[in-house]
């Protein structure tokens, strides 16, 4: 049975330089669509990616993944920026990834665009308010307060 | 020229009296100059609005019937300090809720509990008691509000950093979970936590006009200067415009909870370190002559920040720092450090310190804040 899943890839500094998704499509035989990626050299990456194959093939492509040093997490499905509780620090926009949180330049106001985002969560981390939920955080029902 | 504390307030009396935010003075100076800055304007107001860990509020929760005194007491499971008189308690702002039916304890704490009495909560209070021959009582448990409380006082000993560290994390591999965030490997973000120029104490770096009795503008409503804060230390190197290298002064700041609100008082929480509560601080300065109208004039590219590993030096607190900043480059977005760019992130609320500045300025033309000239200076 074919099985399909997003997956957050976070590759350590010293594998950057490895082709680890070709071995993931060549060694595995999964299929790799890359959503969206931040890798330089030599620093911590993350890819957004969708991952399809047999469920044997991946299992092997997650434990080829795990031997590689490559942390994988199961991303939710987007975030919630409630501006009631966010006091315009811009922490989120200080480490966003993907340019979803911005800082506009004369207000020095936040404002939030999802079609920026990349789901990696640094934003809920950076915000010490809550003011930033994941959408199955919010449907349970707010910030767990 | 020179202007006097009573004349100061006389103006703000008569309404006649001319005040600006520091922002507003650092723009006014640079385009007229001090000297004539210093003879439009009588007041300057600052503000800052951040996480500060050193915070917490004294209650007393009026007596019980029986009479009861606590030896072990929590709100909503935040424990309480209870080694004072029969019914006082001290809660403070990075206490952490013990473990609830649901295993959620840590995400809330003391200013979480701070915040909800501010914005009208209601709050569970659960205490046991010594049962002595005077205070027979063993056990309450009672649902109170703010206004139920007899007493609630924000005690907070170290308020107002005068500079502080930026972070960076120069480790390779590991992101590291601080209280000043989430730190990158390889010095991939570097956090700061400064209102820079807005900054109340970067506005009279010498400490000529707040001292001990000072009035400031604290959690929305009014607080007083009790006396240093811990770590007071003015000693620290300074520019030659006298603006301190890294943290330096600190303030004690009192004052009734029952005048506050929640927009300046939030309860933090922050992963992989614990709890806290933003505060919201205000001053305001009066210009008494030019030197005073010089430092209130101070703009974030004069004001330097140390910056320091938190994945090696700060923990083993060996002194070292990385490099040294302005926060003119950190609010930009990004430093230039060991010839990298490094993008930044504010911990501190520099729009929450403008409105703050803003209040109060708007609160001294109005007559509502009055000057008061310190009891005795910080040493």
């Amino acid at each position: 049975m074919t099985v399909s899943i997003s997956v957050l890839l976070s590759f350590p500094g010293e594998c950057v330089g490895e082709p680890v998704i070709s071995g993931l499509v060549r060694e595995c035989g999964l299929e790799v669509n890359i959503l969206h990626a931040r890798i330089s050299p030599s620093e911590e990456g993350r890819m957004l990616a969708r991952l399809e194959g047999t469920e044997d093939l991946m299992e092997r492509g997650l434990d080829y993944l795990s031997r590689r040093g490559v942390g994988v997490t199961v991303p939710g499905t987007g975030f919630i920026w409630d501006e009631d509780l966010c006091v315009h620090c811009g922490a989120c926009a200080g480490i966003c990834p993907g340019g979803a949180f911005t800082v506009d330049h004369d207000t020095l106001l936040v404002s939030f665009d999802m079609s920026g985002c990349i789901l990696c969560g640094l934003c809920m981390e950076v915000c010490y308010y809550g003011a930033v939920q994941s959408v199955e955080d919010h449907m349970k029902g707010g910030s767990g307060k | 020229m020179m202007r006097s504390w009573e004349g100061i307030n006389e103006r703000i009396d008569s309404g006649r009296v001319t005040v600006v935010t520091a922002e507003e003075m650092t723009e006014m100076s640079a385009s007229i100059g001090v000297a004539e800055a210093f003879r439009r304007v009588d007041v300057v107001t600052t503000g800052t609005f951040s996480p500060m860990c050193s915070s917490g509020v004294l209650l007393n929760t009026g007596h019980h019937s029986p009479r009861l005194n606590y030896r072990r007491a929590w709100l909503n499971g935040v424990p309480a300090y209870s080694g004072l008189a029969a019914v006082d308690l001290y809660v403070g702002a990075t206490a952490r809720r013990e473990s609830g039916d649901r295993g959620e304890g840590g995400e809330y704490g003391g200013g979480h509990l701070i915040e909800d009495l501010v914005a009208g909560r209601q709050v569970r209070l659960t205490a046991e008691g010594h049962g002595t021959d005077c205070y027979p009582g063993r056990a309450v448990e009672k649902i109170i509000g703010l206004q139920e409380l007899r007493d609630a006082f924000l005690v907070n000993p170290r308020n107002c950093y005068q500079n502080y560290n930026v972070a960076v994390n120069r480790s390779k591999e590991r992101t590291v979970h601080t209280y000043m965030g989430p730190l990158l490997p390889d010095m991939r973000n570097a956090s700061y936590s400064s209102a820079g120029q807005l900054s109340p104490l970067m506005n009279d770096p010498e400490y000529r006009t707040i001292g001990i009795g000072s009035r400031v503008f604290l959690g929305g409503g009014i607080g007083y200067v009790s006396f240093r804060g811990t770590q007071h230390d003015p000693s620290v190197r300074r520019t030659e415009g006298g603006i301190p290298e890294g943290g330096a002064g600190t303030l004690f700041l009192t004052g009734d909870l029952k005048g506050m609100s929640r927009e300046f008082l939030r309860g933090v929480r922050i992963p992989g370190y614990g709890v806290s509560l933003a505060v919201g601080v205000g001053t305001a300065i009066p210009l008494l002559d030019e030197e005073m109208a010089r430092c209130a004039s101070v703009s974030d590219r004069e004001i330097p920040a140390p910056v320091v590993d938190y994945s090696g030096d700060y923990p083993e607190m060996n002194g070292r720092i990385v490099g040294t900043t302005d926060y003119a480059a950190l609010r930009s977005g990004e430093i230039s450090l060991l010839n990298r760019r490094v993008r930044t992130v504010p911990l501190s609320s520099y729009p929450m310190a403008r409105r703050i500045a803003l209040k109060l300025r708007s609160m001294v033309e109005q007559g509502l804040f009055r000057l008061c000239r310190p009891s005795a200076p910080l040493e």
